[in-house]
């Protein structure tokens, strides 16, 4: 049986007969792909820890007929802290469960810069001194620009003029901002305020320590992720789960 | 099914619905079942159809049991100040095999999975609240050590404590008699944190 290694990040896991695991993985190297962990649900195994969701491992894997069949692992990073801070760790759920969404099994293409994207945003959201929503937001559309699905928010998606700051629209469907004068006319839009747009614009450019300096207001973090999670809905064509459990999390601080 | 006469590629299907049984198995069993005794077969049908008719969850904990109250809600030299929350009902019994617990219990039904849309709504959750209010000083979090085993234990330690009830959970780190340099990273990173004084 043919093997190969590759470094993967855990982005789904299912139970699979008595004790094993199907898992789906993110890897550097082939992308998205799915390997059965033999005995990883044995308390005794030496999968177990290595299997859960939004874990780093360097793995050999043996190329199986329909799965490819974990052999061996070593974990790189478990992103430990989030585990112990419910709003973090379910916000590295969504995480996995986006790429999960916006990704096609065995597609190499973009494969190591969707890796290294992930695992940033991961170790972003560690830190104590990150804005979640900050991280979150620019994770989301970090992953859509590379994906191709990356929304305009620079001009109007109407009228096509280059939009001035002001109280603007963001539609879903159109995929992107509206400008002043276009702002109502999308049955989906809703409206955005100069920051929440200055904020749109820029998430994407930003690198690591930019982003843990930013601290937007409490309402135009609201705005953004309202417009952001209707468009990530309507560009997955379905409900990120997940996503709904962030959400109840938010609304009960 | 087309190899088999029409009642036994019935109970081949049937028996290939349960859970981590594939097609050889279900097959095995079926001629198993096929050439009990009748009345073995019938005892073993009237068990299947007693479960379904007679099991429900216990008022008080959300066990499985065959009457209002389960036998540990009954049970009155139980300590009443402490609640061990568990996920399922084998866990209970696992947790009862130790002979070390001998307080109430609470079962959820579930763990929350919210990719799996699992939210805490369809577990029993709510019903926590009044039992914690009717005396329970002390609540233990025993799930499994899993991504969905931490948010449920988060969950519900949000929810506890403003009430002002004393929130534990269980230790995770090696089992016994596993050998240290064989476990995983972050089995021994959770061994290292969860370390206490001896």
């Amino acid at each position: 049986m043919p093997s190969y290694t590759a470094t993967a990040l855990v982005i789904h896991r299912n139970n699979l007969a008595e004790n094993d695991r199907i898992l789906t993985l993110y890897t550097s190297e082939l992308g998205k792909i799915s390997a059965v962990a033999k005995g990883a649900r044995k308390p005794t195994s030496k999968f177990s820890g290595a299997t859960e969701i939004f874990t780093v491992f360097r793995a050999l894997l043996a190329t199986g007929r329909s799965l490819d069949i974990l052999s061996q692992c070593e974990i790189v990073q478990a992103y430990t802290p989030l585990r112990y801070d419910l709003e973090r760790l379910a916000r590295a759920t969504y995480f996995c469960e986006l790429l999960d969404r916006f990704t096609m099994e065995r597609d190499p293409v973009n494969a190591e810069t969707l890796f290294q994207l992930s695992t940033a945003a991961l170790r972003l959201l560690q830190e104590t001194e990150a804005d979640p929503d900050v991280i979150t937001h620019a994770y989301e559309l970090r992953l859509l620009a590379e994906q191709g699905y990356s929304p305009i928010c620079d001009s109007c998606v109407k009228c096509g003029r280059e939009i001035t700051r002001g109280q603007v629209g963001f539609s879903p469907s159109l995929g992107g901002a509206l400008c002043s004068s276009d702002r109502y006319g999308a049955e989906d839009s809703v409206s955005l305020t100069a920051e929440a747009l200055g904020v749109l614009q820029s998430l994407p450019e930003l690198d690591g320590e930019a982003l843990l300096a930013l601290h937007p207001s409490r309402k135009a973090m609201q705005e953004v992720g309202r417009a952001l999670r209707w468009y990530i809905k309507l560009r997955a064509e379905r409900a990120i789960k997940s996503a709904d459990f962030l959400d109840q999390l938010r609304a009960s601080q | 099914m087309k190899h088999y006469p029409k009642p036994l590629g019935k109970l081949v299907g049937e028996l290939e619905r349960l859970p981590g049984v594939g097609p050889k198995s279900a097959q095995r069993m079926a001629f198993h079942l096929m050439r009990l005794p009748y009345e073995e077969a019938k005892r073993f049908a009237d068990a299947i159809l007693e479960v379904k008719d007679q099991i429900k969850l216990c008022k008080e904990c959300s066990n499985f049991t065959d009457q209002e109250v389960c036998e540990v809600c009954r049970d009155t030299k139980r300590d009443r100040t402490i609640m061990c929350i568990v996920a399922e009902t084998h866990d209970l019994i696992a947790m009862e095999k130790t002979n070390e617990y001998r307080g109430l219990y609470h079962v959820l039904q579930g763990l929350i999975s919210p990719m799996d849309n699992i939210t805490p709504e369809m577990l029993k959750i709510r019903e926590i609240f009044p039992r914690v209010a009717n005396g329970v000083t002390e609540v233990i979090l025993a799930f499994n050590p899993t991504t969905e085993g931490q948010t449920t234990a988060l969950f519900l330690a949000s929810r506890l404590k403003p009430l002002g009830v004393r929130v534990s959970q269980i230790a995770h780190g090696l089992p016994a008699g596993g050998n240290l340099d064989y476990a995983d990273q972050a089995t021994l990173i959770s061994a290292l944190q969860w370390r206490r004084e001896i």
